[in-house]
């Protein structure tokens, strides 16, 4: 878990009980998605606590940033390209 | 040097022999078999650890991509907790693969076909985010009604103690789209089989790829029409069952 540093990179992902939960890294976003249910139990203790080292490492990765944006604009998309259709 | 030996003798021998050395991922190691001789060009089958895929060079990502699920394995991919990094295959020639570039800003998700969430090992699981595996996915698709088929999947295999899968890409109409200097192929629609050895049942479901929360239903037999991929690992008497739909999808 102590690999998955916020914001650099776009290829890491972190994941939580198989692909339950995943917290896919960005170089500007980062995207956490899923639905991991936590049990009372050993097993659910694993996953809150990689969840919160996520979390924690994404909050002070922001805290050390010294000027935030309210809100940051999305990169323009790249654009896409069109091909023939060889396989019909 | 071994391994990536075997791997050269695979990819050349992709057409010839049926039985490289990961066909225990599929049902009677009968791979799947391009009926549609266009979908042959630039392809070669890779083995990793606990699936394999027939990547094209044309599409530049997979064109099917089969597991084997077992209940001892799934309860442990359930545990696993690690990160994971998105690659590009070594083992495939310049120019075969698709890059991170190609995916990065492209508006498309990687898309697992062969899920991060059925790998049992660490290895496995790192494996499973070759760019080899993974093709441009909708989002929406992937994060919400994708997400809940490989779940009942998985919830198949768990109920009968195993179950043999092949997802892939589909690829229909005269133009496609396609993302990155690569040119990686968008597939249009996304399809999974499932055959259930203890329930005598096989199916297969298709869906658009698009943000949707509808997918169809297909028997074996309408998706190797749809595909041009005979799954031939599969009894043919089990080819025209048509079930009624996933639990929980």
């Amino acid at each position: 878990m102590s690999d998955f540093h916020a914001f650099a990179n776009d290829e890491d992902v972190l994941n939580i009980e198989g692909d339950a939960l995943t917290v896919s890294n960005g170089t500007t976003n980062i995207e956490v998605a899923g639905t991991l249910r936590i049990g009372k139990d050993k097993r659910g203790l694993k996953a809150a606590r990689a969840l919160k080292q996520a979390v924690d490492d994404i909050v002070a990765a922001l805290e050390r940033e010294k000027t935030l944006p309210d809100e940051s604009k999305d990169d323009p998309p790249a654009s896409t390209g069109n091909v023939q259709n060889p396989f019909v | 040097m071994k391994k990536l030996f075997a791997a050269l003798w695979i990819a050349a021998s992709a057409h010839v022999v049926a039985a490289p050395a990961c066909s225990q991922f599929v049902p009677n190691a009968q791979f799947p078999v391009l009926a549609n001789a266009k979908l042959a060009a630039k392809t070669r089958v890779l083995c990793y650890s606990d699936f394999a895929v027939l990547h094209s060079g044309v599409t530049h990502g997979p064109l099917w991509s089969a597991e084997h699920l077992t209940r001892a394995h799934l309860n442990d991919a359930k545990e696993q907790v690690r990160t994971n990094k998105f690659f590009e295959d070594p083992t495939l020639p310049p120019g075969e693969g698709a890059t991170l570039a190609d995916y990065k800003r492209s508006g498309f998700d990687r898309g697992h076909m062969s899920p991060a969430g059925d790998r049992w090992n660490d290895e496995a699981m790192a494996q499973s985010f070759t760019l080899a595996n993974i093709v441009p996915q909708d989002r929406e698709n992937n994060q919400h009604l994708w997400a809940h088929i490989e779940s009942a999947v998985r919830k198949i295999a768990m109920r009968y103690g195993d179950a043999y899968v092949v997802t892939g890409p589909l690829f229909a109409g005269q133009t496609l789209r396609t993302i990155g200097p690569t040119r990686v192929f968008v597939p249009t629609q996304l399809f999974k089989v499932v055959y259930v050895p203890a329930a005598n049942e096989a199916f297969a479901v298709v869906v658009d790829n698009v943000a949707t929360n509808r997918y169809d239903v297909k028997t074996v037999h309408e998706l190797e029409t749809m595909s041009g991929i005979r799954f031939t690992g599969i009894p043919e008497a089990l080819k025209e069952q048509r079930i009624g739909g996933l639990k929980g999808v």
